[in-house]
C-alpha cells in the first residue's frame, strides 16, 4: 500500500500545502461566478422580454417574475444537492437513471407537442431532457468509476459504454432533440476520456459518433436545413439565416460598449431564451459579451479544479462531467450566436430564460459544491486521490457487459491482472485503481471510519472554539483528520 | 493489457486546454462580429458620416426647418419675445418715463397691469419683474436695441407648424423644454438641434453656397441654424390624401384609418395620412392616444392583402405558376386547426390566378405548405415583415411574426399566416412589401427625408440599400394577377383609362380568446399604372360599419385617391400618352 509520503514524492508536482483548509470548504468562488451569471441573466431577461411580456400578458415583468420563481426552486435544489454527500449519488445513480429513462419514454408516449416536437411533460413546464442531462452524467460517472482500470478492456469499457450511450441518445433524439443528444454524447466522451479510456478506443468511439452524427443530421429535416443555411452563410457571410442575421446585427449594433440596458433596437427572435447572448452583446457591448465568456471560462476552471482535488474517482469523473456539460452548452450557445456553429436550441446556462434548464444547471452546481466540500482538499497529491478504490464496487452494478446483473466475483485470471496492475499503481504512485476483489471489503469500512473522523474533527473544533484557542491550531488539526480513508494513514 | 493510462491530472489538463481553445475561438469571433462585421450586419445610420457626430455640441433651443419637396415650410422656428425689468437697476428719476414707454410699446402683451408696473418701478423692487412672455416682434427688437442694463428682452424659439394638422403624425412635435417627440422631429433630433459655432445666414461666403439651392427651397432655406430637412412629402399630395381618408372614415363610419402613398422605385413616402389626427401647434391639448403615428407604430393583422406575399413567394420559389391547378376543398387541416375559405364555400379546381382573384384561403395555405416552414418564413422576412423597415421616423414597430422555434409558434400558424392572420404588420411594412411587386422584386427602404440641407449645402442621403426579394419575372406575374383581381373582383378600385393592380383584405380583429365576430379591418393595397407604377398606396380603414367587405370600402377609396393623385401629377392615361 502506498503511504502518504510515498505518494507525494512520486507525484509529478506536489501542490503547495495550505496552512489548513478554510472552515467551510464549499467552493465560494464557483458560487460567486454562478451568482453573477444568474444576476446578469435576470437583468437581461427583463430587458429582452418586457415588451413581449407586456404585449402578451399586459405585465412587463411576466417572464422576469416567472424566472424568479424558478430561481427560488433551483437555489433550493442547489443547496440540497450541496448539502448531500455526493458519494450517496453512487447509491442513487441506478434509480435516478431508471427514473430518467422512464421519464424520457413517458415524454415520447404522452408528451405535449410543442413546436413540432415532444419535449415537455405537464403542460410546457417540465422538460425532462434538461433534467436528464444531469442524471445521465451522474450515472455515467458512477458506471465509469466502478470499472477502474478494466475500463481499458474493450469488453468492459468500450462496448458496454457505447451500448449504454446509444440507448440514452436514441431516447432523446427521438423526441426529437438533436442538440441535447449531441451535447450528452460529447460530455460522455469527455468523461470516458477522463476516466482513463484507452485513446485508441476513444478515437474509434469518436469516429463512430461523428459518422452517426452526419447520418442523423441528414435524416432529420430541421437539422439539415440548419446545416445548409450555415454552409450558405460560410460561402457568403453577407447572407445569414433569419436568426443569425438578427444576432450578428445585434452584436454589430452593440459595438464595444453596447447600446445600454433596454436600449437594444434589433429584433431578435427568441431574444430571452436562445439568443440572450446576442442581447447582452447589443446592450452591454463587446465588454459585456467578453465578460460572459470570461465567467464561463472561470466556471470551467473552478469546476475542473474541484474535480481534480477530489479524492474519489467518482467525484473526479462526475465533476469533470458536470463542468464539461455546462461549459460545452455555454460554448455551443455562444458559438451559435457568433456564427461559429449552425443554429441549435441549446440555452445559455444560468442566463437564458427557462426553468428546467436553470434547475438542472443549479443542481449540477450543487453536486460540484458537494464534491468540493466532501473531498479532502489537503491531500498531499490531488492525483493520488484517484488511486483510491471506489466505494461503488460495494454496490450492485448494472453493467451492460457480459456480467450483466451478476455479482462481481473475482476470477483467477482477473485477480492476477488486478495484482499486476496494482503493482504498477504502487510503482508509479499514480494512475487508476485496479479492478478486483481486494478493495470491496476495505471500502465497506470507509464510510464508517470517515464518519468517525468527522465527528472527531467537529469535537476538536468545538473545543477550540469554547476554550478560545486560536483558530489556526483547530484548522491544522482538522486537516489531518477529515474524510481520510483509513488505509492512507 | 494496453499501455498505462495517463494520470487524471494530465487528462484534465487536456480537457481544460481544449475548452480554453474553444472559448478563445469565441473571443476571436466576438471581436470579428462586433468590430469588423460586414455591411449587411452594420446598424443602419441615417445621417451622413460627417453630420452624424453630435459630440461636444451644446444643446441649443433653435432647430432647423423642415420643408416639403417644393420648399413649403412644414415645421419652422418662430420667436416669442420675453421682456423683463429689474426695477432696482432703473436710474432714479427716469421711472415714470420708462414706465409709460414700456406700457405703450408692449400694449396688450403686457402681463401685469400698468399700475403694478409703475408701483414696482417707483419702489425699486429687487429682482426680476416679467412684463411680457409673447411680446410682438417690434417691441422685442426695440427693447433689445436699447441694450439697457435694467430692461431686457430675449427671443425664445418656439416650434411652429404653419400647415396646422397637415402631416402631423409624420412630423411629430417639440415641447417647451424643448424636447422632440415622434416622427421626423424625434428621429432627426440630433441633426435639427442648433450647433455651435452658429451658422451665419448673412455671411457672404455662406450665401454663395446656398445660392446653389433650388429656387423654390431658397424661400425658407437655409434657416437660422443651417441644419434643415427637405422631405419627400408633397404638400398637395398629402393634403389630398388626408381629405380622401377623412371622407372615407366618415362615409363608412370607420373608427380610424391610414393611407400611405409611396414611390415604388426608391421607397420615398409621398404622403402618409392618419385619421383622426391632431394639430401639432396644440399638442398639449391633444389626447395622448392620438400622438403615436399608427402608420409605423401600430400593428394589425393584415388579412387577405397578405396573400400577395404568399403567392409571390410560391411563384418565385417555383412551387406554383399562375396557371397551376389547385384543388379548393371545403376545409384543410394544418397543425391541429381546420382552415376554411372566408365564406365557407368551395370552388373545386381553380388556377392559382383564380384563387387570388377569389381570395381563397385554402389554395393560399396549400402554397405555404408547398413552401414549407423554412422557405415560407424566409420569404416573409425577406419581404420585410417582423423587422423594422428602418424608415426615418421615430417609434417604428417591427410587427410580430412568430417563426418556427418560437415558443408560441405552432404548425397551424403556417396555414393562417399565409393569408395574413396570426401575424401582425405595420401599415408601412405592408406598403413596402407591395412596392416589391410594383418595382419588379426589390425591397426598398421607405424614407421621408429627401435631402439634408446642411449650412446651405445639399447632402443627399447615402444610397439606400435595396435587396432583391423575388425575381422580376415572378413580380411581373403577381402584378398581372393583381390586375385581374381589380378587373374581375374589386371593381370599385378601377380607374377608367388606367390599369390598376391591387388586392383587398378584410381582416378579423383578434380579441382575447379568438377573433371578433363583428369588427374587421378593411384594407387595400394597389399600384398604378400597372405597366409602370408611379405610386403604391395602402388604404386601411379600421372597423367600418356600413359595409362588410373591403371591396366596397377600401377599394373605392383607393380609386378616389388615385383620381386625385393623377390630377395633381398630370399623368395621362397610357392610351393617350401613346398617341402622336
Amino acid at each position: 500500500m502506498p503511504t502518504t509520503t510515498n505518494t507525494s514524492k512520486t507525484s509529478p508536482k506536489p501542490p503547495r500545502r495550505r496552512a489548513g483548509p478554510s472552515p467551510v470548504r464549499y467552493d465560494f468562488v464557483l458560487v460567486m461566478i454562478v451568482a453573477t451569471l444568474i444576476g446578469l441573466g435576470l437583468v437581461m431577461i427583463f430587458s429582452a422580454s418586457y415588451v413581449q411580456a407586456n404585449n402578451l400578458y399586459g405585465k412587463s415583468a411576466f417572464y422576469f417574475l416567472r424566472q424568479l420563481q424558478w430561481l427560488v426552486v433551483s437555489v433550493i435544489g442547489m443547496i440540497v444537492a450541496a448539502l448531500i454527500d455526493f458519494r450517496i449519488l453512487k447509491r442513487l445513480a441506478l434509480i435516478l437513471m431508471a427514473l430518467t429513462v422512464l421519464m424520457l419514454v413517458a415524454v415520447l408516449l404522452f408528451g405535449d407537442k410543442n413546436l413540432g416536437s415532444r419535449r415537455h411533460l405537464f403542460g410546457t413546464s417540465v422538460q425532462p431532457s434538461e433534467v436528464a442531462k444531469l442524471t445521465i452524467i451522474i450515472y455515467i460517472a458512477y458506471w465509469l468509476s466502478s470499472k477502474g482500470n478494466r475500463l481499458r478492456e474493450v469488453s468492459v469499457g468500450l462496448v458496454p459504454f457505447s451500448v449504454l450511450l446509444s440507448l440514452v441518445a436514441l431516447l432523446i433524439v427521438l423526441q426529437p432533440d438533436f442538440d441535447t443528444t449531441a451535447l450528452i454524447v460529447m460530455t460522455a466522451l469527455i468523461m470516458f476520456f477522463i476516466a482513463g479510456a484507452d485513446l485508441k478506443q476513444l478515437g474509434i468511439a469518436g469516429v463512430v459518433a461523428a459518422i452517426t452524427f452526419v447520418v442523423v443530421v441528414t435524416q432529420i429535416n430541421y437539422a439539415s436545413v440548419r446545416i445548409n443555411e450555415f454552409i450558405d452563410f460560410l460561402k457568403d457571410p453577407g447572407t445569414g439565416s433569419y436568426q443569425l442575421t438578427a444576432s450578428l446585427q445585434a452584436l454589430a449594433n452593440g459595438g464595444v460598449l453596447g447600446a445600454g440596458l433596454g436600449d437594444g433596437t434589433t429584433t431578435i427572435p427568441l431574444a430571452f431564451t436562445d439568443s440572450i447572448f446576442a442581447v447582452i452583446g447589443e446592450e452591454l457591448g463587446l465588454v459585456g459579451a467578453l465578460g460572459v465568456v470570461a465567467l464561463f471560462m472561470a466556471f470551467a476552471y473552478r469546476g475542473l479544479r474541484i474535480a481534480l482535488r477530489s479524492n474519489d474517482s467518482f467525484g473526479l469523473i462526475l465533476g469533470c462531467g458536470i463542468t464539461g456539460w455546462i461549459a460545452l452548452q455555454a460554448f455551443v450557445n455562444i458559438a451559435v450566436n457568433t456564427a461559429t456553429l449552425p443554429f441549435s436550441g441549446l440555452t445559455l446556462p444560468f442566463v437564458s430564460y427557462g426553468g428546467s434548464s436553470l434547475v438542472a444547471c443549479m443542481a449540477g452546481v450543487g453536486v460540484l459544491l458537494s464534491i468540493s466540500r466532501y473531498s479532502n482538499q489537503t491531500a498531499a497529491s490531488p492525483a493520488r486521490a484517484a488511486v483510491q478504490p471506489t466505494n461503488g464496487a460495494t454496490y450492485a452494478t448494472l453493467g451492460l457487459g457480459w456480467r450483466n446483473w451478476r455479482a462481481r466475483l473475482p476470477g483467477a485470471g482477473r485477480a492476477r491482472r488486478a495484482t499486476a496492475s496494482r503493482r504498477t499503481t504502487q510503482q508509479s504512485g499514480r494512475g487508476y485503481s485496479s479492478g478486483g476483489s481486494s478493495y470491496s471489503v476495505k471500502a465497506s469500512s470507509a464510510p464508517r471510519t470517515a464518519a468517525l473522523s468527522r465527528r472527531v474533527t467537529r469535537t476538536k473544533r468545538t473545543i477550540a472554539r469554547r476554550t478560545g484557542t486560536s483558530r489556526k491550531p483547530a484548522k491544522s488539526s482538522s486537516s489531518s483528520g477529515t474524510y481520510r480513508v483509513p488505509r492512507r494513514r | 493489457m494496453t499501455a498505462k493510462p495517463s494520470p487524471p491530472r494530465i487528462r484534465i489538463a487536456v480537457v481544460a486546454a481544449a475548452l480554453l481553445l474553444a472559448f478563445l475561438l469565441l473571443v476571436v469571433q466576438l471581436f470579428r462580429w462586433t468590430l469588423f462585421a460586414p455591411d449587411a450586419y452594420q446598424p443602419a445610420s441615417h445621417l451622413p458620416a460627417d453630420l452624424a457626430s453630435t459630440a461636444g455640441r451644446p444643446r441649443g433651443d433653435e432647430r432647423g426647418a423642415i420643408v416639403d419637396q417644393h420648399g413649403v415650410p412644414l415645421a419652422i422656428d418662430r420667436y416669442r419675445w420675453e421682456i423683463w425689468v429689474e426695477p432696482h437697476l432703473v436710474p432714479r428719476g427716469t421711472e415714470a418715463e420708462l414706465g409709460s414707454e414700456l406700457v405703450q410699446l408692449l400694449g396688450s402683451s403686457l402681463i401685469i397691469s400698468p399700475e403694478e408696473l409703475m408701483t414696482a418701478l417707483r419702489e425699486h423692487k429687487a429682482g426680476v419683474v416679467t412684463l411680457a412672455k409673447e411680446a410682438p416682434q417690434l417691441a422685442g427688437s426695440t427693447v433689445d436695441s436699447w441694450d439697457r442694463l435694467d430692461v431686457s428682452a430675449k427671443a425664445i424659439p418656439v416650434r411652429y407648424y404653419p400647415q396646422g394638422s397637415l402631416a402631423a403624425h409624420l412630423l411629430g412635435f417639440v415641447n417647451a423644454q424643448p424636447r422632440a417627440y415622434y416622427g421626423v422631429e424625434e428621429y432627426y433630433n440630433d441633426y435639427l438641434r442648433k450647433v455651435d459655432p452658429p451658422f451665419l445666414r448673412s455671411d457672404a461666403q455662406a450665401q454663395a453656397v446656398y445660392n446653389g439651392l433650388p429656387a423654390e427651397w431658397r424661400q425658407m432655406l437655409p434657416s437660422a441654424t443651417g441644419q434643415d430637412l427637405v422631405l419627400t412629402i408633397d404638400r398637395r399630395v398629402q393634403h389630398a390624401t388626408e381629405q380622401v381618408l377623412a371622407d372615407a372614415v366618415v362615409r363608412y363610419k370607420a373608427d380610424s384609418g391610414t393611407i400611405i402613398v409611396m414611390r415604388p422605385s426608391d421607397g420615398a413616402i409621398l404622403a402618409m395620412a392618419n385619421f383622426p389626427t391632431y394639430d401639432a401647434n396644440q399638442f398639449g391639448s391633444t389626447n395622448a392616444d392620438l400622438l403615436l403615428n399608427p402608420a409605423v407604430a401600430e400593428q394589425y393583422e393584415p388579412g387577405s392583402v397578405f396573400k400577395i406575399v404568399t403567392f409571390a413567394s410560391g411563384i418565385d420559389a417555383g412551387v406554383v405558376t399562375p396557371e397551376t391547378i389547385m384543388t379548393d376543398t371545403l376545409s384543410i387541416e394544418i397543425g391541429d386547426r381546420l382552415i376554411y375559405n372566408s365564406n365557407q364555400r368551395t370552388f373545386g379546381e381553380v388556377t392559382v390566378e383564380e384563387a387570388l382573384v377569389r381570395s381563397l384561403n385554402i389554395p393560399t395555405a396549400e402554397i405555404a405548405l408547398k413552401l414549407e416552414e423554412s422557405r415560407f418564413y424566409q420569404y416573409v422576412r425577406r419581404f420585410g415583415f417582423g423587422q423594422l423597415t428602418e424608415v426615418d421616423l421615430a417609434n417604428e414597430s417591427p410587427g410580430t411574426v412568430k417563426v418556427p422555434g418560437d415558443e408560441l409558434w405552432s404548425r397551424s400558424d403556417l396555414g393562417t399566416n399565409s393569408f395574413g392572420q396570426g401575424l401582425a404588420v405595420t401599415p408601412l411594412q405592408m406598403a413596402t412589401a407591395t412596392c416589391v411587386i410594383a418595382n419588379g422584386g426589390l425591397l426598398v427602404r421607405p424614407h421621408v427625408v429627401d435631402t439634408m440641407v446642411f449650412k446651405g449645402k445639399i447632402h443627399k442621403p447615402e444610397e439606400l440599400p435595396v435587396r432583391r426579394v423575388i425575381s422580376a419575372k415572378a413580380a411581373g406575374e403577381v402584378r398581372d394577377m393583381m390586375v385581374q383581381v381589380v378587373e374581375q373582383a374589386s371593381y370599385a378600385a378601377r380607374v377608367p383609362g388606367y390599369t390598376v393592380a391591387g388586392k383587398t383584405g378584410t381582416a378579423q380583429i383578434p380579441i382575447s380568446g379568438g377573433y371578433s365576430l363583428t369588427e374587421t379591418i378593411h384594407s387595400f393595397v394597389g399600384f398604378m399604372p400597372a405597366e409602370d407604377p408611379v405610386f403604391v398606396a395602402l388604404v386601411k380603414l379600421d372597423v367600418p360599419k356600413t359595409q362588410p367587405w373591403a371591396d366596397s370600402t377600401a377599394a373605392p377609396t383607393f380609386a378616389k385617391l388615385a383620381n386625385e393623385l393623377l390630377r395633381i401629377w398630370h399623368i395621362p392615361p397610357p392610351q393617350v400618352a401613346q398617341k402622336p
